[in-house]
């Protein structure tokens, strides 16, 4: 075979090498702020780690002993727990509508269309939206953490129903077909045969979603508010993560600021693990 | 197999979140309606001046052993009426008094509380240069109007014989948010230079000509340390916990004070009390008074259950305002926030008393 094939020309091995290496380069380069910006909050962020900084609550104290994140903590979990069992159930709802029975329909491809359009709207907005619908018409009361769930939820559905209508789409068709022939209803097909098959591919969907919504303060400055002390009532104001963050950098205490760089470390790690279940899940996928 | 894990999931986390939800808020309606006798526990929600809002978390941090929640969130006065306004906070910190306007922004009857007073000062963090460069009204004028551009200009050179000012430029920082911290400021300004009280008057908001904004006075801080050359108008309690040089600034009789407690305190003394308590506490007429002092209220409605509070935070409402006004002065002195005169004390503690909830008074 390769007496046949002429040998390759010197400029050839040149523009491949070149190539090679500036492809790597482009790799690299798109690495170094990943690397920096992790290895600099973990720097920043490990030294204000303690147990009392997971075990106490922020004191508010202008002079004395700052304290913890522990409210920001169970506040980020509690509110983002809230949103996913709001968003997943119907994100996937609308998926499964989408590839099982809209398909291509003008109102299936208008729904995407404006889940689309839902992507693109900036977390700030949502977080205004439900400022206005849910708090200042004073129907429902104040601040409080279920109206930052909710505004993390509209953050998430378009996450969760895009990547859910993708890995739903991945089912094959033929397994459709096949629980079908032998006299399967439809929704006993979708139940037992598509929602079972994509399991680990909505879940890893899902968890992405979860983790951008970890991340998001604007959605909760309006919503849930600032607060100190921790509280497990989501009718209740909440603290969360990103909002300590931000209240701690802009602070001209050097105690503070150093307690925004443990909070951010601890939201990354959050973030990170989520992330590596996420993964996990998705590798025991057998579709993809 | 797979099936039954998927449909476990979805109730599963909407259960979790639901019970949560729900012993949650039992665990809080138990703790409130538990104790009907004199100690209150409860939730009380606060927004506006960041003047004042290292006193308010003090005492918030204070009354957590008693099972009261203080949430403060410091937004500026201007946010804080606004929040009193549209009913997303139980009482708003304003340092200045309530105008007609504001009232009638916020509709219902209000009650206009008196806590304590503080120094703004005039901060700088210039290289070489102490604490204690001396300034008069004109002077900070025509500094925060971009007429006085480097440190060691005249108009600042022969208010300070023997100081070796440096010949860097000045970089203004001033607050973006409504401030009543701006407030006093201006007013302070507006009562020495014709061009300022002219062109730029004396309100929470105003045409800054010259210099870079920031949010709140801990942003006002944060600025003024990171950036060399700059001089901004903070609070004394974010000064000195900032370490920052402030200037003696010319009081009404012409001398140069320094912001302490003492100085600050007799800005309170000989003042004019409104009916309504709307005090000023800047330019005092007293000659051992520091002359950019600024009071600062607590404005809550007049019947707080009316306009969305429970009875048990109504109670734990008036403990806050009770402890502040007695203990909390003390912890506000620690603060170098000046105490209320005792005549204005005790009026300050007869406006709590006009606090109803559903009409009645609160025990």
């Amino acid at each position: 075979m390769n007496a046949v094939l002429r040998p390759v020309s010197k400029a050839r091995k040149r523009r491949d090498l070149a190539m090679r290496a500036s492809l790597g380069l482009a790799t690299a380069l798109a690495l170094v702020p990943l690397v920096l910006v992790l290895g600099y909050v973990a720097k920043r962020g490990l030294g204000a780690w303690s147990w009392h900084f997971f075990s106490t609550d922020p004191t508010g104290s202008f002079l004395g002993d700052p304290g913890g994140i522990k409210s920001a903590i169970l506040g980020t979990i509690l509110m983002v727990a809230l949103a996913t069992a709001i968003s997943v159930p119907v994100g996937v709802g609308v998926a499964l509508y989408l590839t099982e029975y809209g398909k291509n329909s003008w109102f299936a491809k208008a729904v995407r269309y404006f889940v689309d359009v839902m992507t693109g709207v900036p977390s700030i907005v949502f977080g205004l939206f439900v400022f206005i619908v849910l708090i200042l018409s004073g129907g429902v009361g104040g601040y409080a953490g279920w109206k930052g769930s909710v505004a993390l939820s509209l953050l998430m559905l378009p996450v969760v129903t895009r990547s859910a209508e993708v890995v739903l789409l991945l089912v094959p068709h033929t397994l459709r077909e096949s629980a079908l022939a032998l006299g399967s209803p439809r929704w006993r097909m979708i139940a037992k045969v598509v929602l079972p098959t994509a399991l680990p591919g909505l879940v890893t969907g899902s968890l992405l979603a979860v983790a951008r919504a970890a991340g998001e303060t604007a959605p909760l400055l309006f919503t849930a508010a600032i607060v100190n002390g921790t509280s497990l009532n989501l009718g209740q104001r909440m603290n969360s993560l990103p909002v300590q963050i931000f209240t701690d950098v802009g602070q001209a205490q050097d105690r503070l600021v150093a307690r925004a760089w443990g909070a951010a470390l601890t939201l990354v790690v959050l973030v990170l693990l989520l992330t590596l279940v996420a993964r996990y899940m998705s590798r025991r996928s057998r579709l993809t | 197999m797979k099936s039954r894990q998927w449909l476990a999931v979805v109730p599963a986390a909407g259960a979790l979140a639901v019970g949560v939800a729900a012993c949650g808020g039992s665990g809080s309606a138990s703790t409130a309606s538990a104790d009907p006798g004199s100690s209150a526990s409860g939730t009380v929600n606060g927004a506006g001046s960041t003047f004042a809002a290292p006193i308010y978390q003090q005492w918030g941090s204070d009354l957590k052993k008693q099972g009261i929640t203080v949430n403060y969130q410091p937004v500026g006065s201007g946010a804080g009426v606004a929040a009193l306004a549209n009913k997303t906070a139980d009482f708003a910190g304003s340092d200045p008094a309530l105008t007609s306007d504001d009232k009638s922004s916020i509709k219902t009857p209000v009650v206009q509380i008196p806590m304590a007073f503080g120094a703004i000062t005039v901060s700088y963090n210039v290289s070489g240069l102490q604490k204690g460069l001396k300034l008069d009204g004109p002077t900070i004028a025509d500094i925060f109007l971009g007429k006085v551009k480097k440190w060691n200009d005249p108009e600042i050179a022969k208010q300070n014989p023997g100081v070796t000012l440096p010949s860097s430029n000045i970089t203004v920082v001033h607050r973006s948010d409504e401030s009543g911290t701006t407030k006093g400021f201006t007013t302070f300004l507006s009562d020495y230079r014709a061009q300022w009280k002219s062109q730029i008057g004396a309100d929470k908001t105003v045409k800054w000509p010259t210099g870079t904004g920031a949010k709140g006075n801990d942003g006002v801080a944060a600025a003024v340390k990171q950036t060399s050359g700059a001089v901004g108008y903070v609070e004394q309690a974010f000064a000195l916990q900032n370490n920052f040089n402030y200037a003696d600034v010319k009081n009404k009789s012409g001398k140069y004070i320094a912001p302490t407690l003492q100085t600050t305190s007799a800005a309170g003394d000989e003042l004019s009390i409104p009916a309504d308590l709307g005090i000023s506490s800047i330019n005092s007429q007293n000659p051992a008074a520091y002359p950019i002092v600024s009071q600062t209220f607590i404005d809550v409605h007049q019947d707080v259950c009316t306009s969305g509070m429970s009875a048990g935070n109504a109670k734990a409402l008036k403990a806050f305002l009770n402890y502040g006004l007695t203990q909390g002065q003390d912890v506000a002195k620690q603060l170098f926030y000046a105490p209320l005169p005792s005549p204005l004390l005790s009026k300050s503690k007869a406006q709590i008393d006009k606090i109803r909830c559903n009409g009645s008074a609160i025990r």
